[in-house]
């Protein structure tokens, strides 16, 4: 009687040994393929890096956008790229065509430009249209002898240190609200008290926020003349009365330059 | 089949109003608003790129730097919203190096970052020329405009350890930033 088992497992062996010598070529080609990539990879990195420059340099007409540039220093530089602001644009235009939206005041994309601008006084005159003061020039011309009858009225210091409280939450309340009127008296609150300091730093905020307003290029310019900057306030009268033709700033202009006030 | 059409054209539209209300905040200028606008329909637009990049744009402008992290990680499909996305980056990166360098005086001199135009990157900059160590408020002058100057110090803004930066022209204080 045949042993069909003992058969079966000379089969298999016999099977096993007739595909034996492809399995080994098989093995002995892959394994040389493998080692050929391998050795290539370990040479090439200096070649893909050379080609991938390359094609950075060649391609900036088809890549639109490099937003990495050098400084001078060799430092990189990163800066946003506002090309998005497009598609707002473009929806506001088609779905409201006949309205006209003002300039983007977008972040600074520029490499040396600050983000925020300074603040140097002429360069944030920019208005569209004159508006009458809201004091009469003489008013005006009139706020230093207000201030000298602050200043040698013994009663009134007494006031200043009452009103020390009133101001500190006139100053929160502006913070919070940025209302010019508000920034405006405390502007001249602080001028009227000789904190010309204070003054400029008041007036030069209540023109970011409304630049229309007479009296605050008139404070601003007299406390850059108090501070000793007499030029300067030149300079941001001469540029307040070419955009508004203003005769209050035109009499404080020709006051500092004939040295009537100091 | 038609209740499915109306909602597509009606969220379709609520997206573009919220867009578009991003869009006028930020041109009107306000930007803490936008910020806080922006994150409250953040998850609907996270797909939108352009909108992401406003929300940034209007957080930064904001101060509201820590809000940045989520916008700059939805960011990465076109070459405008990587560019934005590694900038906003690098303006985290050097807030979150500033604090650790004036909170627990970690050295941070060696670093070499890249730069930008923003005001963080610059105050990083003049602090990794020269940290000042002894000085508790760092003040530093802009090398391209004298007039121009800088203070760096720690601060508190509900109950929370933060920067700031003043920034004064003429030795007079302009504005306040708190990061």
């Amino acid at each position: 009687m045949l042993d069909i088992k003992r058969l079966e497992r000379r089969w298999l062996k016999y099977k096993i040994k007739s595909f034996l010598p492809y399995f080994i070529t098989l093995f002995a080609v892959l394994s040389v393929l493998i080692g050929i990539s391998l050795w290539f990879n370990t040479e090439k990195p200096a070649d893909h890096n050379r080609t991938d420059t390359q094609k950075t340099i060649v391609s900036p007409t088809a890549e639109p956008l490099p937003p990495v540039a050098m400084s001078d220093h060799n430092k990189t530089v990163l800066e946003p790229s506002m090309e998005f602001v497009q598609a707002f644009q473009n929806q506001s235009v088609t779905s409201e065509p006949e309205t006209k939206l003002p300039p983007v005041a977008l972040p600074a994309p520029a490499v040396n430009k600050p983000v925020r601008p300074i603040p140097a006084p002429p360069k944030t005159l920019h208005m569209p249209e004159y508006t009458p003061p809201p004091e009469a020039p003489a008013g005006l011309r009139a706020v230093p002898t207000v201030s000298r009858t602050v200043t040698n009225d013994k009663s009134l210091s007494i006031n200043r240190n009452e009103s020390k409280l009133d101001i500190e939450d006139l100053q929160r309340r502006f913070k919070e609200t940025s209302n010019a009127n508000l920034g405006l008296f405390i502007a001249r609150y602080y001028y009227d008290h000789g904190d010309y300091n204070e003054a400029y730093n008041y007036a030069l905020k209540t023109n970011n926020v409304n630049n229309r307003i007479d009296e605050s290029w008139i404070l601003f310019s007299k406390s850059l003349v108090k501070l000793g900057k007499t030029d300067q306030a030149k300079k941001t009268l001469q540029l307040y009365i070419s955009q508004s033709n203003s005769d209050a700033a035109r009499g404080l202009l020709d006051a500092i330059e004939k040295g009537n006030f100091k | 089949m038609r209740s499915p059409l109306f909602l597509l054209f009606f969220s379709c539209t609520l997206f573009a109003d919220t867009g578009q209300n991003l869009f006028d905040m930020y041109q009107k200028g306000m930007y803490a608003q936008g910020c806080d606008y922006g994150y409250r329909f953040f998850a609907r637009n996270e797909h939108n790129e352009p909108f992401v990049s406003l929300v940034g744009f209007s957080c930064l402008k904001a101060d509201q730097i820590d809000r940045l992290s989520p916008v700059m990680s939805a960011l990465s499909q076109t070459p405008d919203a990587r560019a934005n996305s590694a900038y906003f980056a690098l303006i985290v990166m050097q807030k979150k190096l500033l604090m650790q360098a004036l909170f627990d005086h970690k050295p941070i001199q060696k670093l070499q970052f890249p730069t930008s135009g923003h005001l963080l990157s610059k105050v990083f900059d003049l602090y990794v020329k020269n940290p000042k160590n002894n000085d508790p408020v760092k003040e530093y002058q802009d090398p391209a405009n004298p007039r121009q100057s800088y203070k760096l110090y720690t601060t508190h803004s509900d109950g929370r350890k933060s920067i700031a930066i003043d920034e004064y022209y003429d030795k007079i204080l302009t504005l306040h930033h708190v990061y």
